[in-house]
């Protein structure tokens, strides 16, 4: 299985060139069955690192550039009345895709924020007081600009939480850009790309990853130990949620699977405490210019690990 | 390999050999106080023969033949196995195979079983005597084996090994330590036995018994009692005059003309006994001896030890003979008198069937019409200052010692003056009986007892006056026995002293360790915690004290060390890999895991070792398996090739 994710990353970075760790990191959060939140400027390769990652698993995949106007039902779908049945027919929104691209969430309302939320947490949705089973897997990749300009409105923690990780794809490098230009973007061949795995392998490799990998109590204790050191310090006024100690606890071991093994590792926690603990805390205000990373990585650095 | 200063090698083979040797003639030490010379100097042969073998790195003697030898010899000489005296022919058994082992070419299994024999010989020494030279040999060898097994160990794994003076030097200091970690164990065996005191198994020993005392007295046939200078009584009492000590034995009462005997003993019965006069409380160590008597200052009214008898002549026994050291306490009243109502008197004026004439002319002269009281004081001068001399010298063996005595050769031992003094008040119808017993000691200030060794065997005469009971009357002349001790300045004397000081303590404290006492001292200790100058204890109890908490210091550090360092093999396994980054430059940090250390390492060569250490280890330790025998071996040998 492990060869597959290779083959993945492999058969994705010929067309994200140089974005190999964010492609890793997205599998990671995928395959834990979390949702992937990339805060980044625009025009960095978000959109075909979702695209690849949908196509190079064989999924069905639904894109939502988000506005503030628009609406809950055009994410969730909506019913329209067929004149020749006589009754509302239900179209179904993007949100019934595998993997759900949400361009610039934070340009959303509110209230649409939070039907694509509940999507996101509950795996279902509920339309004109019907509940609807969203498709499995589900997969919903975020994107929201760092810096922000009108009409904006940021998502609040409660919901970023919701979030497995927080992952930024950063500038291309000097090498990978010159690549860019020499060769053009290959966007298009994105799509015409045969998938590696089948969606039943990839579910069963999400099963294997939650059932088949040995979380031992060592490990256990040694993420309660950075969870009780986020609660208890003085920089913070919140620290990680049990939601966020579960999903610490799903990318580890996704991450360990990933590194070909069928046990976690403390390492495998420390190398995505950047990525999955800063946006679930909140810092004092008196601290709030302080970079969260550092903070993360100054209290983990505090703490043993087991062995 | 590059000298570092200070380090050199050594041969693995040399050290286990030095050490072999060592703890066997430690073995042979441990014993040679009990077996046959001639296993001794059997021993002290094959000894220095194995040693020259060694030497010269040759093995003449073939081990098929040694080992038909051996059979033979161990065949032959079990038959001379009793169950009277079985220890000592199994000592000196195992002392020869001991002695065999030595002188062939070892191998590693030999090497074992001279370890193991050496540990049955200090078993087999326990079995003899539980004296203080058993611990020192224990902790001798206690030391010894382990350094000797970690020694061999490195030797068969490698016959030509080399190792560094260090290594010596940390083996030895483990082995230490597993003799000091031993020693709570020890305590704990030491504070729940009870004490099985002296020797370990009677049946087994032949009670290491020092001839002399014995309830017959055979005159002219000095048994060499009063040459022996072992200890046999020790008191722990106060200071009393020294012409006050009498230690009570045995009471004979029948003279055949050559021996006195003692004869049926009855129960002392009630209310015909009465003694007045200063009580003194004894408690009494005594030695084994071929006899059931118990021993108490004259006259001893109350014997505290199970199963005694006191009979009515005062004569105090257990049931059977003396066969270890024992401990017992006694209640004395000090007087020269003791009122016994009735007594019978066919038994005390018994004479045997001889021709006293010569003693009877003598009686006669010195009577001139005195009775009882002053007739025994005139026998008393005469003997004491009418001419006889005290000596040891053997006189000739006559039908008629006590007339040759009194009339022709005029010198002797006591057993002479009181049989000679018994047989004259007999002649004159006053009875008489003889005591056998003890007479004076040396005071040992340092732990207030009174030691009595067997040279102060002494006999004195008990006379019958009527209206007063018996009187104690004692012929032989002054400075005939070795009277207690400040004039002795005998340098010697003085050391030997110091030695049974020691022994005592050694029986006291840890032979006649019993609880109850422990406790009453650690009261006495609280008691001198809260006001140091009031109740000062004795230096006895001090020393016990200071030894229990000794030993309880030692428990408690071997305990906190145990704990400390009882981590699990995972542990361990981290840390000593940890170490050994450290040494190469690449040390750990706490909050970092193991890969991702070993990823951080940049020579390329090490990194891979440590990585796949890190690797392996993982597997087994995040898994939270334990680990198989080969994953150590594996992962130990990770870890050495770094």
């Amino acid at each position: 299985m492990n060869n597959k994710s290779e083959e993945i990353i492999g058969l994705l970075s010929e067309y994200l060139h140089g974005k190999s760790k964010a492609l890793k990191l997205a599998l990671i959060s995928f395959f834990s069955r979390g949702h992937l939140l990339i805060e980044d400027l625009p025009g960095l390769g978000k959109t075909t690192l979702a695209i690849g990652i949908a196509k190079a698993l064989g999924l069905s995949f639904g894109r939502i550039q988000c506005t503030s106007d628009l609406l809950p039902s055009d994410i969730t779908g909506v019913s329209i009345f067929n004149k020749n049945t006589g009754a509302f027919e239900f179209h179904q929104g993007p949100v019934f895709n595998n993997i759900v691209l949400v361009d610039e969430v934070n340009r959303a309302t509110p209230k649409t924020q939070s039907a694509l939320l509940e999507a996101m947490g509950e795996k279902q949705t509920t339309i004109e007081g019907k509940t609807y089973n969203l498709v499995r897997p589900f997969f919903v990749i975020a994107t929201q600009n760092p810096v922000e300009q009108f009409g904006t409105f940021p998502l609040p923690e409660s919901q970023l939480d919701r979030f497995t990780m927080k992952i930024s794809i950063g500038y291309a490098s000097r090498q990978a850009e010159k690549e860019i230009l020499t060769s053009g973007s290959r966007r298009e061949d994105l799509y015409s790309i045969k998938p590696v795995l089948s969606r039943d392998e990839v579910l069963k490799i999400q099963d294997a990853i939650r059932e088949k990998v040995y979380m031992s109590d060592k490990i256990l204790d040694y993420i309660l130990d950075i969870v009780e050191a986020t609660r208890n310090n003085k920089h913070l006024l919140a620290g990680i949620s049990t939601r966020g100690v579960l999903a610490i606890n799903s990318t580890a071991k996704a991450k360990a699977f990933f590194s070909g093994r069928d046990y976690v590792i403390p390492e495998d926690i420390r190398e995505l405490a950047e990525y999955t603990i800063p946006h679930r805390i909140i810092a004092k205000e008196e601290y709030e210019h302080v970079d969260r990373k550092e903070i993360i990585k100054s209290i983990i650095e505090g703490i043993a690990v087991p062995a | 390999m590059a000298a570092i200063k200070g380090v050199y090698t050594i041969r693995t083979e040399g050290a286990l050999n030095v050490c072999t040797y060592i703890g066997g003639i430690i073995s042979f030490l441990s014993v040679v106080r009990y077996i046959g010379p001639a296993f001794s100097l059997f021993f002290i042969a094959m000894f220095l023969l194995a040693l020259y073998f060694e030497y010269r790195k040759r093995y003449v003697i073939s081990r098929t033949a040694l080992n038909i030898t051996l059979v033979l010899f161990v065949v032959l000489n079990s038959l001379r196995l009793s169950l009277a005296d079985f220890a000592t022919p199994l000592v000196e058994m195992l002392l020869i195979l001991l002695s065999v082992k030595l002188i062939e070419e070892k191998k590693a299994r030999d090497y074992l079983q001279i370890y193991t024999l050496a540990v049955f010989l200090l078993t087999g020494s326990a079995l003899l005597s539980l004296d203080m030279l058993f611990l020192l040999i224990l902790i001798i060898q206690a030391f010894l084996l382990p350094v000797s097994i970690v020694l061999l160990t490195f030797h068969s794994q490698q016959a030509g090994m080399r190792i560094t003076n260090r290594d010596l030097k940390s083996i030895v200091s483990r082995a230490l330590l597993i003799a000091l970690v031993s020693i709570p164990v020890t305590a704990l065996i030491f504070i729940i036995l009870p004490r099985t005191g002296f020797p370990m198994l009677n049946i087994l020993s032949r009670a290491g018994v020092s001839a002399g005392f014995s309830d017959s007295i055979k005159l002219g046939e000095i048994s060499g009692i009063q040459e022996n200078s072992a200890a046999i009584l020790r008191v722990e009492m106060k200071r009393i005059d020294p012409r006050m000590l009498y230690w009570r034995g045995v009471v004979l009462d029948y003279f055949d003309g050559t021996s006195w005997k003692s004869m049926n003993k009855e129960p002392r019965g009630q209310g015909n006994f009465a003694v007045s006069g200063p009580r003194v409380y004894q408690t009494i160590y005594l030695e084994p001896y071929e006899n059931k008597y118990l021993f108490a200052l004259d006259k001893p009214v109350n014997i505290y030890y199970r199963n005694t008898t006191i009979s009515a002549d005062v004569t105090v026994a257990a049931r059977q003979n003396i066969e270890r050291r024992i401990k017992y306490s006694a209640l004395s009243v000090i007087t020269e008198t003791m009122m016994q109502e009735e007594i019978d008197r066919t038994r005390y004026l018994q004479l045997p069937d001889r021709d006293f004439s010569g003693v009877k002319a003598l009686v006669t002269s010195l009577s001139a019409g005195k009775k009882s009281e002053a007739l025994a004081q005139t026998f008393l001068h005469y003997l004491r200052d009418g001419g006889f001399a005290y000596s040891l010298k053997i006189l000739p063996v006559t039908p008629n010692p006590v007339e040759d005595f009194l009339l022709k050769y005029k010198y002797g031992n006591c057993e002479y003056f009181a049989s000679s003094m018994a047989v004259m008040l007999r002649l004159s119808r006053i009875p008489a009986r003889i005591v056998g017993g003890y007479m004076g000691g040396y005071y040992i200030d340092f732990g207030n007892y009174y030691l009595v060794t067997q040279n102060n065997a002494h006999v004195w005469v008990e006379a019958y006056i009527e209206g007063k009971g018996w009187i104690r009357l004692d012929p032989t002349p002054g400075g005939a026995v070795t009277s207690a001790g400040p004039e002795q300045r005998d340098a010697l004397l003085k050391i030997r002293l110091f030695i049974d000081s020691i022994n005592y303590y050694w029986n006291a404290v840890i032979i006649g360790y019993d609880l109850e006492r422990q406790m009453t001292m650690f009261i006495g200790l609280r008691d001198v915690m809260r006001s140091p100058f009031r109740a000062m204890p004795s230096l006895r109890d001090m020393v016990s004290g200071v030894g229990l908490m000794l030993t309880a210091i030692l428990f408690l550090i071997a305990a906190f060390y145990l704990l400390s360092r009882r981590k699990p093999v995972e542990k361990k396994m981290v840390a000593e890999f940890v170490k050994k980054m450290k040494k190469r430059g690449h040390s750990r940090m706490p909050y970092e895991g193991l890969e991702e250390f070993a990823d951080r390492i940049d020579d390329p060569v090490l990194r891979d070792k440590a990585v796949g250490f890190a690797a392996q280890f993982g597997a087994v330790y995040y898994r939270d398996r334990k680990f198989t025998k080969e994953e150590r071996v594996l992962l130990e040998k990770l870890l050495d090739e770094m």
